[in-house]
């Protein structure tokens, strides 16, 4: 056990509003201090963690600790994102957790396959995002180690 | 002996010789070779030459007879060798003018076998005896003249008839009973009774003597016994002769030659020979067209009848000739039936499939062959054709070809199978709007659910007791329209998914299944008790989905008032017949056996045991995709029992 870091960033991608307020508001609810970024699709992404785009004008990005990623996005889904992010040089090694509706067992596979670090499912209940959320935090932000970028 | 005795025997030979002769009617004379002197004659010689004898004796052959004659007999004399004989016929023309055949018998006399002495000739006339046989000859070659039809043969042989007698009307009679009828006439008179003309038998000459003598011959009726009957009276018949005829059935009628005029000298016994011949060649070739007719008629009969036959039929040859067609089969196809006849069915009939047709008819055996007619309106007309070989009257190999009408059958058919491929498309279509609608109303749901659960934390403690259960009524229908859109979306897509082909043990899947559902068995406290099962070709998904509904039916729908037992187990000879999952649940009316099976379909409320009916439905569609069928057999309160038939 380390010492608990103070202001985890957490990135979520999803294209879906609702989702992203639960969330937020499950994860922020869970743990002080969180930070709590969200995008929606692959574009924003990539524009966010390289200060280009609509974030051209953040004078400094904050690179998150871990990356939520959806698969159900119009476009780019959740798994060729995660391709290309595991691709990019500067941010690929950040942890990435699939968090979406599906619990098919390919696409859980699939998403471990191609990089991802885990795999959550969604849940309908205001008590499952709050289990998820605290139980996420506990682990990745106070047992499991994660790598540095500063 | 003498030779004065020997000239006296020969004088008394020759004059009985000379007798003999002169008592004949044939001719005799004897000439001497070198100077053609006759020797001898007799007077019918020297009539020849309207001579006497005693004026020819002396006089040489050939000054008698004339330049050309005489050339001719010596030809004739130098192709005689001594000692040898000679018959010949020959034609000459005699002292009235007219010509006669004669036939002669000559022979050369010599002593030595070197030279000739002399010539003898004998002879007569026998231009009667050459009429007859030129007649004869002329009866036969009109009787098997191919060209010449019935009746024209039939007035050819009166022709005959009337040159022969040299008479100028010659009448072939039907008789039956009382009545006579001329069937065939051929006159030089214009007023010769017509052909078809009927008389009483009795005003005839026929009727005196067709019942007993079977012929007649009077030269000169005015001077015979006939005189005073009433059928020379109303006839201008002077000279007759005539006969009976009689065919194969019997008697027929008469012949008769007749003339308006009196004949010079009676009818010779040549005469009724003749009369006896063409009486029988007549008889002969009406016996012969009356078998044609018959058969004619006959044939006509049976075309008749096979024209008018309610069946589309023809018959033709190996080759596909039509040799006749039925009415109906014209009809049908809008061809002039007269048409038909005699033309290939290659080119005769507009159908899809010639060349079938033409290896059917060579064949001459088919059955059932598929035809389509394409019908001068541009219509169809389907047709099933079946051929055989028969014969028909003297004709071989004759193929009998019967259409059936299949159109209303196959349209029948073809609607059937049309109204199944939009059926199963209906059916595609609306499996595939099921997943898509339920795949797209999950999401909607989802937030539906989500809020609301978040909602009730917000409003935990805060919210009256009303408010709650509203929200809480809220929260579960939402959960339970997740889970019908759960299976709805697994029931369709069940039913789009392809079954994988792979061996599958099901004693290893029940066991699976059996462990899966391992928390309900516990809190149900079934025993579940499992017999050998076989191996299966299918999709161990879906097999595995098919167990798993039957066997949590079986603990669903278990009984209060007793332990639940399920028995899984397979069927038949080496357990290939099928699989029994049967259970001593609640059960259910035999009235619903199918209804069971039928998607959304339930026998419970809700409330009283929880599911949506999609479970039998999933099991149904799996074992269709297996190609198995299931079914149900229940005693309410007993318990249930769920069949997989491996075998329809």
């Amino acid at each position: 056990m380390r010492t608990p870091m103070k202001n985890p960033v957490i990135l979520m991608v999803d294209d879906d509003d609702e989702d992203i307020y639960l969330t937020r508001r499950a994860f922020c609810e869970s743990r002080d201090g969180l930070i709590f970024r969200s995008v929606q699709n692959s574009t924003a992404l990539f524009d966010y963690l390289h200060c280009r785009g609509e974030f051209a004008h953040n004078s400094d990005v904050d690179v998150p600790d871990v990356i939520l990623l959806d698969i159900n996005i119009p476009k780019e889904n959740g798994f060729e994102i995660l391709r290309k992010l595991r691709q990019d040089d500067q941010f690929g090694h950040i942890p990435v957790s699939m968090l979406t509706t599906s619990a098919a067992q390919h696409d859980v596979c699939k998403a471990y396959k191609l990089g991802a670090s885990s795999f959550i499912c969604k849940s309908v209940s205001a008590k499952g995002m709050k289990e998820v959320a605290n139980n996420f935090c506990e682990y990745w932000f106070n047992f499991a180690k994660l790598p540095s970028t500063n | 002996m003498s030779q004065a005795m020997l000239n006296e025997q020969i004088d008394v030979v020759d004059e009985q010789y000379k007798d003999i002769v002169d008592a004949t009617e044939s001719f005799f004379v004897r000439w001497e070779a070198g100077t053609a002197k006759i020797i001898s004659c007799n007077q019918p010689f020297a009539d020849r030459w309207s001579s006497t004898v005693e004026k020819i004796i002396g006089k040489s052959m050939y000054d008698i007879r004339g330049e050309e004659a005489g050339d001719s007999l010596r030809a004739f004399l130098a192709e005689i060798k001594p000692g040898e004989s000679k018959t010949t016929v020959f034609t000459t023309r005699v002292a009235d003018g007219s010509i006669r055949s004669v036939r002669a018998f000559t022979s050369a006399i010599s002593r030595d076998g070197v030279t000739t002495i002399e010539y003898h000739t004998n002879g007569y006339d026998c231009t009667e005896e050459q009429l007859f046989r030129s007649a004869r000859d002329s009866l036969f070659t009109i009787i098997s003249d191919e060209h010449l039809c019935y009746q024209q043969k039939l007035e050819h042989l009166l022709a005959v008839g009337l040159e022969y007698y040299h008479l100028d009307t010659a009448i072939v009679s039907m008789i039956v009973g009382d009545t006579f009828e001329a069937k065939c006439v051929r006159s030089k008179n214009s007023n010769a009774i017509s052909v078809g003309t009927q008389m009483q038998l009795d005003d005839t000459f026929c009727g005196q003597f067709i019942d007993s003598e079977s012929k007649l011959a009077i030269d000169d009726v005015s001077n015979s016994q006939l005189k005073n009957l009433r059928c020379y009276k109303i006839s201008e018949i002077e000279s007759y002769i005539g006969a009976s005829i009689h065919t194969a059935n019997g008697p027929y009628g008469a012949v008769s030659f007749t003339s308006s005029e009196a004949r010079r000298k009676p009818y010779s016994t040549e005469d009724l020979n003749f009369l006896q011949l063409i009486g029988n060649w007549i008889g002969l070739l009406i016996g012969n067209q009356e078998q044609v007719e018959f058969i004619s008629h006959q044939s006509e009969y049976y075309q008749s009848l096979f024209q008018t036959v309610p069946a589309m039929m023809f018959l033709s040859d190996a080759d596909g000739l039509i040799i006749s067609a039925s009415n109906r089969l014209c009809e049908k196809i809008e061809v002039d039936p007269d048409l038909l006849p005699g033309k290939n069915c290659h080119s005769a009939f507009d159908i899809d499939d010639k060349l079938g047709l033409i290896a059917a008819l060579r064949d001459g055996d088919a059955q059932r062959l598929p035809l389509t007619f394409t019908l001068p309106n541009a219509s169809y007309l389907e047709v099933e054709v079946n051929c055989s070989i028969k014969s028909v009257g003297t004709l071989q190999g004759v193929r009998m070809v019967v259409l059936t009408d299949v159109s209303e059958r196959n349209r029948a058919s073809r609607s059937v199978e049309e109204q199944n491929r939009l059926l199963e498309t209906a059916n595609e279509n609306l499996n595939q709007f099921a997943f898509i609608a339920s795949h797209d109303l999950q999401e909607p749901l989802r937030k539906i659910q989500q809020f609301s659960s978040f909602l009730e934390d917000d409003l935990e403690g805060s919210l009256s007791e009303d408010a709650s259960y509203h929200l809480k009524v809220i929260v579960d229908a939402s959960n339970r329209m997740s889970t019908l859109i759960h299976d709805l979306l697994r029931f369709s897509g069940a039913s789009q998914e392809e079954p994988q082909h792979e061996p599958v043990s099901l004693n290893k899947l029940l066991e699976e299944v059996i462990s899966e559902l391992d928390i309900t068995i516990e809190e149900s406290e079934a025993v579940i008790t499992l017999e050998p099962l076989p191996d299966v070709q299918g999709d161990k998904g879906m097999l595995r989905q098919l167990f798993v509904n039957l066997i949590s039916n079986g603990i669903k729908y278990r009984s209060k008032s007793r332990p639940l037992k399920i028995t899984v187990k397979g069927l038949g000879a080496d357990y290939q017949e099928g699989v029994i999952v049967s259970d001593n649940g609640i059960g259910f009316e035999m009235q619903f056996a199918r209804k069971i099976f039928e998607p959304f379909n339930r026998l419970h409320r809700n409330k009283d045991y929880k599911g949506n009916g999609i479970g039998l439905a999933i099991c149904s569609t799996v074992c269709d995709k297996h190609g198995w069928r299931l079914s149900a057999k229940s005693e309410p309160d007993v318990g249930s029992n769920f069949l997989i038939s491996f075998t329809q």
